[in-house]
């Protein structure tokens, strides 16, 4: 006879759907929400472009790592100027790290020179939590056709060193390359890293 | 009396997040020979360090050493981590402290005074996360005679290597993919211990869903562990790398908490 013995903590249940909805080469998850000066945007609107979501923490040492080397700007300045939509994200609940106001969000997006097409504030985590976003960076990518092409990390060095960065792989510049090519992507996902998602 | 090293924490706070220590059972060392010494963690309250799979988020710790020329080191034997549950993401690591274990080899030495050097680069979280590094030293003076580890420190190591996995042969584990899970099928050598939990840590990163409900059943002699993948995994591998821990422990006095295994992966 069965005898069962044991499952995780029930507080961790709720977590079990975390990433359930989404698959790669599957339709993106739909979303709307508010930027850093209230304008609202959804993924409808960006249909027939490729959109880069990319989930955002000004305070985490891997998103200091990208931003203070210039990665992450050049990255954005260099798709952005092909056509596609460069979307951060944040999904740091009110009161967590990461999680600033309006004014606050405009300043730094400006001391950074971030190239991104807008900065959208998700403090209830909704959308973070529908595509599974577990880092800061986590990078996703969405075809013209609105499918997932990547999802997963930024590039194949998982630190906070800045030296890094130049002999790292970049994920999201292949996946996009390949892409816009006309070309398979290689890699389609890859663990993440970074700072936990203050959700 | 127990030898410890000088640490520096490359921390600007008055309480360093995390500072290390070298620990040794002699200070004295002789040609041709080996020992182990431990890199002991000491982590701040209320932040944690991370095992080499960190779960969803945060990073290894890294060990580098500086060396004489007589000697040579072992990649560490890693203590197994806890998990921790942080802003609906599950870390693996450690709190307070931790103690990863090294085997120096010497060759011919020549000198008197041998310093050993090993720099830590760690991230710590609470809330937020930090990296820094950490640095400790220790000298190792050349004997003639090899000086046998007094009784204090033989116990400080055996309480060091009870948190080191132990590759035990007599527990069989097989692993089968089975739809969105792999079943790992346990049985554990010698008498048949009433287990409360099985914990499991994936060396790899990627495969596994660290949130998702694992269910453990007892079945015929066998403990039934089901672990749910992530749905954003790559290709399974051929070979599970896993830690395994009971706080019931797997040997017969309860004393190993953790095993460590490669299982092939029947797909």
């Amino acid at each position: 006879m069965l005898k069962y013995i044991f499952t995780l903590a029930a507080v961790i249940l709720f977590l079990t759907n975390i990433s359930a909805q989404i698959k790669i080469d599957a339709e993106a998850p739909k979303f709307t929400l508010k930027d850093s000066n209230g304008k609202e945007h959804s993924l409808n609107d960006f249909e027939g472009k490729y959109v880069v979501l990319e989930w955002i923490n000004f305070d985490c040492p891997f998103v200091k790592k990208h931003y203070n080397s210039d990665n992450m700007q050049t990255l954005q300045k260099e798709y952005v100027g092909k056509d596609v939509v460069w979307l951060l994200i944040c999904s740091s609940a009110e009161g967590k790290q990461g999680h600033f106001s309006n004014n606050e969000i405009n300043k730094r997006l400006k001391a950074l020179g971030a190239n991104a097409t807008a900065y959208l504030i998700d403090e209830d985590g909704k959308v973070g939590k529908k595509y599974g976003a577990k880092t800061t960076p986590h990078m996703f990518v969405i075809n013209p056709e609105g499918k997932l092409i990547y999802a997963g990390a930024i590039d194949d060095k998982p630190s906070t060193d800045v030296d890094d960065i130049d002999e790292a792989v970049n994920y999201v510049r292949e996946a996009l390359n390949a892409s816009l090519a006309g070309n398979a992507v290689k890699v389609k996902t890859s663990t993440p890293y970074g700072c936990s998602v203050k959700y | 009396m127990l030898i410890l090293s000088t640490a520096l924490a490359a921390q600007n706070n008055d309480e360093p997040l995390v500072l290390i220590e070298i620990i040794a059972g002699s200070d004295s060392i002789i040609s041709n020979d080996s020992f182990y010494v431990a890199v002991k963690l000491k982590i701040k309250d209320e932040w944690h360090t991370y095992w080499e799979n960190p779960g969803d988020g945060g990073l290894k710790t890294l060990f580098e050493w500086t060396l004489p020329s007589s000697f040579s080191i072992s990649e560490p034997a890693i203590p197994y981590p806890k998990k921790f549950l942080v802003d609906d993401m599950v870390n693996f690591g450690y709190e307070k402290e931790a103690a990863y274990l090294f085997k120096i080899k010497t060759s011919d030495v020549t000198d008197f005074e041998n310093r050993v050097e090993v720099k830590a680069t760690w991230l710590a979280c609470k809330e937020e996360c930090i990296p820094g590094t950490s640095i400790a030293a220790k000298v190792f003076y050349a004997s003639k005679e090899k000086v046998k580890t007094n009784k204090d420190n033989r116990r400080i190591f055996e309480q060091i290597r009870t948190m080191i996995p132990v590759n035990a042969d007599n527990i069989k584990i097989s692993a089968f993919s089975k739809n969105e899970s792999i079943l790992f099928e346990i049985v554990p050598g010698g008498t048949l211990k009433n287990f409360s939990r099985i914990d499991f840590f994936p060396v790899q990163q990627g495969i596994f869903s660290y949130a998702s409900v694992s269910k453990l059943l007892l079945e015929d002699g066998k403990y039934l562990l089901t672990v749910p993948l992530d749905p954003m995994r790559g290709e399974l591998p051929e070979e599970l790398d896993a830690v395994f821990y009971t706080p019931e422990g797997w040997d017969e006095a309860g004393i190993y908490k953790a095993i460590q295994q490669k299982i092939k992966l029947n797909k």
